[in-house]
């Protein structure tokens, strides 16, 4: 592919995260951007609209976030992959598109560089508050992936990931950044191109005449592209494996059970986590994103003053890894989930959780010191 | 060993920018590098920040709570970061356009960036001196890699930054 000689080079940079994201999108194969202005993200989309012309590919500015969304879906349809970014207003948009991509089963990429919210927020300070959001903030049932990056380098490898996940499972994923993840400049290795994962949606590649759209007989179904002759019929209505609208208590059964089975049955390999001190800890911080850089620099320093205290870094939120966290709380006294927001991560940790469970919450629109969160480890000890 | 560096100005300056070539010139030394730019609503003339960290270990928290320099191009920008900077630390002045001092230095080095830019012709490359003033004061990063990252930045201005550069080097002084 010739397009790959303009590709950002294998080797150490030194990148804003929100660059890095899009250049992972460009790695990761992504064909087609539409994107509306915010702030943290619009670094994202400023990059993408050069890019991605470079590369023969397509950027286009929409009306808005439900547009850029709906845009997004129509590429994924006609066979390409697609993403968008934003920030909460404009997640909050997308809402109604993130349901349909789950219901079509049309893979997708969206990026939320989160903000302080809610509503307007402080435009460019940090936020965590759309944790519970990104997992529930469609109507009906349906799962998906998050992914959390906590540095410029997570922010490039989980945006590959996501692509990958989304064409695998035929599922929108969300990477749930954060305006400092995505503002700041960090190091980046970009690994050699042919030791980078790429995973493309599997292609039908039965009859003509035998193709069913949404097959019962598989978990994730072959995809076809929309104008390659094949039937097709894509509704957000319950629909039956031809994809034709239906009231049947069997079709609405067997739809329902596959959009949720698709990931719960895969949860184990889409958990993504890092464990910091965790063999012999008396409390355990579970966290993520920007909260976790500080509260790594927390439990170091607690280390150092012989308090022990591990970590729980989430690189994947969604769905949610119970194992990890269960036991965990089974060798521990406590947890603390440290999150900049007013208690969101804390929910899930409580329902898996078999010790006591307390919040170390932070101002919306600032970035705890790891002395904030030394004195929250100090007050549980 | 960690340096916490911040750059304080007002938008337009080149702050973040110089931060942000401080940072690669690091990594490119092979020290782990963050910054962090932080402005407000307004860009051209609001507040500006360039928080860099420069480490010989992987930063852990890649932020700033009390810099070990302060490097202030602005009166504006002491006025907001002056109090930051770490009992002891050190401070670095555009000399002409920071009168009074709000911090506690150990020491205070000083160059008048923005005027040696304006003899050049060109107020833009004011960061560039302080870069080179920053160079010649502590040495963190190597003034040789620190130079080739501000040539590779600004490929159609190279004589114009590398004397810019030089000049600072030259000028600072410490008060």
């Amino acid at each position: 592919m010739s397009g790959e000689l303009k590709l950002l080079k294998p080797g150490t940079h030194f990148l804003m995260g929100n660059i890095a994201c899009a250049e992972a999108a460009l790695i990761a194969g992504c064909e087609f951007y539409a994107g509306y202005p915010i702030t943290p993200s619009n670094e994202i989309a400023e990059h993408m609209s050069r890019r991605m012309p470079e590369l023969g590919r397509h950027f286009i500015q929409m009306e808005d976030e439900i547009a850029s969304a709906v845009a997004i879906l129509g590429a994924s349809a006609a066979g390409v992959k697609s993403m968008t970014a934003t920030s909460g207003p404009g997640f909050s948009l997308m809402m109604e598109s993130i349901g349909l991509s789950a219901m079509l089963e049309l893979p997708c990429v969206i990026v939320d560089v989160q903000r302080a919210g809610p509503s307007t927020g402080i435009p460019t300070f940090v936020g965590q508050g759309d944790v519970m959001q990104s997992r529930w903030g469609s109507h009906g049932d349906y799962e998906l992936v998050v992914y959390a990056p906590s540095s410029v380098q997570e922010f490039f490898d989980l945006t590959i990931e996501a692509f990958n996940t989304s064409e695998w499972l035929r599922i929108p994923t969300i990477v749930l950044s954060d305006e400092v993840v995505g503002h700041m400049y960090g190091r980046l290795e970009v690994p050699p191109y042919d030791k980078i994962t790429i995973i493309n949606r599997k292609k039908y590649e039965g009859r003509k005449e035998d193709y069913l759209p949404y097959n019962y007989e598989t978990l994730i179904p072959p995809f076809v592209a929309a104008g390659e002759g094949y039937r097709i019929h894509m509704t957000g209505l319950t629909h039956d494996e031809r994809g034709y609208p239906s009231l049947e208590i069997e079709d609405s059964h067997k739809l329902l059970e596959r959009l949720v089975m698709k990931v719960r049955k895969n949860a184990k390999n889409l958990w993504k986590y890092e464990s910091y001190f965790i063999d012999d800890a008396d409390i355990v911080v579970i966290t993520f994103g920007i909260t976790a850089r500080a509260s790594i620099e927390a439990v170091k320093r607690a280390r150092k003053e012989g308090l022990k205290i591990g970590l729980l870094k989430l690189l994947t939120l969604w769905p949610f890894p119970e194992d990890p966290v269960k036991i965990a709380s089974q060798y521990a006294r406590r947890i603390l989930v440290a999150e900049i927001n007013m208690g969101q991560l804390i929910h899930p940790v409580r329902e898996v959780a078999e010790c006591p469970v307390a919040s170390i919450n932070y101002p919306v629109g600032y970035v705890p010191p790891p002395e904030y969160i030394l004195d929250g480890i100090r007050a549980a000890v | 060993m960690r340096w916490d560096i911040r750059w304080a100005g007002f938008g337009g300056q080149g702050v973040i920018r110089a931060g942000e070539i401080l940072g690669r010139a690091a990594v490119k030394q092979g020290l782990d590098s963050a910054m962090r730019p932080m402005y407000g609503p307004e860009k051209t003339g609001g507040w500006s920040r360039a928080d860099v960290v420069i480490s010989d270990e992987p930063i852990i928290f890649p932020l700033i709570v009390k810099p070990d320099i302060l490097i202030a191009m602005s009166q504006d920008g002491m006025n907001r970061d002056g109090a930051s900077l770490r009992k002891g630390g050190f401070l670095l002045i555009d000399g002409e356009l920071v009168k009074e001092i709000k911090s506690s230095p150990s020491k205070i080095y000083s160059v008048e960036a923005t005027s040696i830019a304006d003899s050049l012709g060109r107020r833009i490359v004011a960061n560039i001196v302080m870069l080179g003033a920053f160079a010649k004061a502590f040495n963190i990063v190597d003034p040789e890699i620190l130079l080739q990252t501000i040539v590779e930045s600004f490929p159609r201005a190279v004589e114009l930054n590398k004397t810019a550069f030089r000049l600072g080097m030259e000028k600072v002084e410490e008060v």
